[in-house]
């Protein structure tokens, strides 16, 4: 493996730019954002790799910087204190289950994150509480398999019959930042009205001023 | 299909737009060479991102120096070399617009639609003949699409999901598509088919309420903030699937595709008074992109 190439920066970068790729990438093949995905295995191990090589590249440089092997991973602290291992997840998780039908809700859970949506469909299909558990995960179903208006539907229902519950809420929220991205730069900068209005707010301003004061 | 994958041109370097040009070109060129002159009419943006993606994906394409006949006053431009990547999405092209132009005479029956079915009848056997089981789940999604259709059914989640599995059995049919990229880009497209699916049906909504056809937009009764989340979900999960790949030399082209050139479109689909690109996309209408 070439730590430099999996990081995407040139041999002679230096630790800020390996530093700034690192975290580029971390945030791109986070565990959050593939949570309820297909791909979530893939992303894991691509992870993996963006670890290890930054593990490697920090190490090789260590008497230059101040960054350790062991510090590598704590250097990530820009995003709060969390390390970006790959089993790590920095969304919060609820306490397991402990209602009627558990034993069938943790066997459709284990089913899902094996990506067996049609057995655990079938399990969640025999299970007569349609309680907020149940919602969330025929929510997860439909989010893996693709079926984003019912998910939605489902994942709500659940937040909104239990919103205390980490697991519910956590879905729901990343669910609703995805559909709706507040800032997404570029591209919607076109619009001429924020251009003019400045224009002519100036041009109002130098009127104004020049005429009055 | 409906030339809603294409890039936001004010957007590109000039490298990269005379690269999508020449991969425009070059499919051109092929379907041409492949299956004739009448056919080239039917080609379109998305397959034009095709065989862009494809050579991305498989190292880059080679260009040459090149006229085209038509609009020879332009002067010679960089075309794409004929390659394997070009083959594959020119059959595509066929084989979509064939099923395009099915739809449509069984939509309208009117002569255009008609005779534009019978010019591509020849072609489209022989790609169906190359291709024999990407043609066969390709009818299966349109029959199950059209299922759907009759049955009026009030989801958009059903329709889009035939659509995006057509989508995905192109991708992953893919001879030159690397194994280990394989699942990627099969969610890749499976969510850029959905969205080309919602994002027509969006914008045929006051042509389907006057003519009383499906559209699940109508169905469900669903207003514009509603269709604007479902497909920015969906083109967030098609990127989670870009994200993953490993596209080696990396393409700028392909990048703004995907990041910029169908938010861009989306957003002059759902809010065409607030959308003013100064670019390309913008003034090129839809039936253009056919």
């Amino acid at each position: 493996m070439n730590p430099y190439k999996v990081l995407g920066v040139s041999e002679n970068a230096t630790q800020e730019e390996i530093r700034a790729a690192y975290l580029e990438l971390v945030k791109k093949y986070h565990p959050d954002k593939y949570a309820d995905n297909p791909l979530k295995e893939l992303a894991g191990e691509k992870l993996k790799e963006i670890n290890q090589a930054y593990e490697m590249l920090t190490k090789k440089q260590n008497t230059t910087s101040g960054y350790g092997p062991s510090g590598a991973r704590g250097a990530s602290g820009a995003y709060g204190s969390s390390s970006y291992g790959p089993g790590y997840s920095t969304r919060e998780h609820g306490s397991p289950y402990s209602g009627p039908n558990a034993a069938e809700f943790a066997r459709a859970r284990s089913l899902i994150n094996q990506n067996n949506l049609n057995a655990a469909r079938a399990i969640l299909d025999s299970v007569p509480t349609h309680n907020a558990e149940w919602n969330y995960l025929y929510g997860i179903i439909y989010l893996r398999q693709g079926w984003y208006e019912k998910a939605y539907a489902c994942i709500s229902r659940a937040y909104e019959m239990n919103p205390d519950n980490a697991d519910y809420r956590s879905a729901y929220t990343y669910l609703n930042n995805s559909g709706r991205p507040y800032a997404r730069s570029n591209g919607g900068a076109f619009n001429s009205d924020t251009c003019c209005d400045a224009c002519s707010l100036l041009m109002c301003l130098n009127c104004c001023c020049g005429g009055g004061c | 299909m409906f030339g809603y994958i294409r890039p936001l041109e004010c957007e590109l370097k000039v490298r990269e737009q005379a690269e999508y040009r020449a991969f425009y070109c070059g499919l051109c060129k092929t379907i041409g060479t492949r299956y004739g002159l009448c056919e080239r009419l039917s080609l379109s943006y998305d397959c034009a991102f095709l065989a862009a993606f494809l050579s991305a994906l498989s190292g880059g394409a080679a260009f040459y120096r090149g006229n085209c006949m038509p609009r020879c006053y332009r002067g010679g431009r960089p075309i794409a070399s004929a390659s394997p990547e070009l083959d594959y999405a020119a059959d595509v092209n066929v084989l979509l617009a064939w099923y395009q132009s099915c739809d449509d005479v069984l939509d309208e029956g009117r002569l255009p639609a008609v005779v534009s079915r019978a010019a591509l009848r020849r072609a489209f056997h022989r790609a169906a003949r190359r291709h024999a089981a990407l043609d066969g789940e390709i009818r299966g999604c349109v029959s199950r699409l059209r299922e759907i259709e009759k049955k009026n059914v009030a989801s958009t989640d059903e329709p889009s999901d035939a659509f995006g599995t057509l989508l995905s059995a192109v991708i992953r049919r893919a001879p030159m598509l690397p194994q280990g990229d394989a699942a990627a880009c099969g969610w890749m497209f499976y969510n850029l088919g959905k969205w080309v699916y919602l994002i027509d049906a969006w914008d045929d909504r006051e042509d389907d309420k006057k003519r009383g056809g499906y559209n699940p937009f109508l169905s469900t009764n669903m207003d514009a903030d509603a269709a604007e989340f479902l497909l920015n979900v969906t083109l967030a999960e098609a990127e989670k699937g870009y994200d993953l790949l490993t596209i080696d030399p990396p393409s700028g082209l392909i990048e703004n595709i995907m990041r910029l050139g169908m938010r861009s479109v989306q957003r002059r689909v759902l809010r065409p008074e607030t959308a003013a690109c100064a670019g390309r996309a913008q003034r090129t209408g839809k039936g253009e992109a056919r």
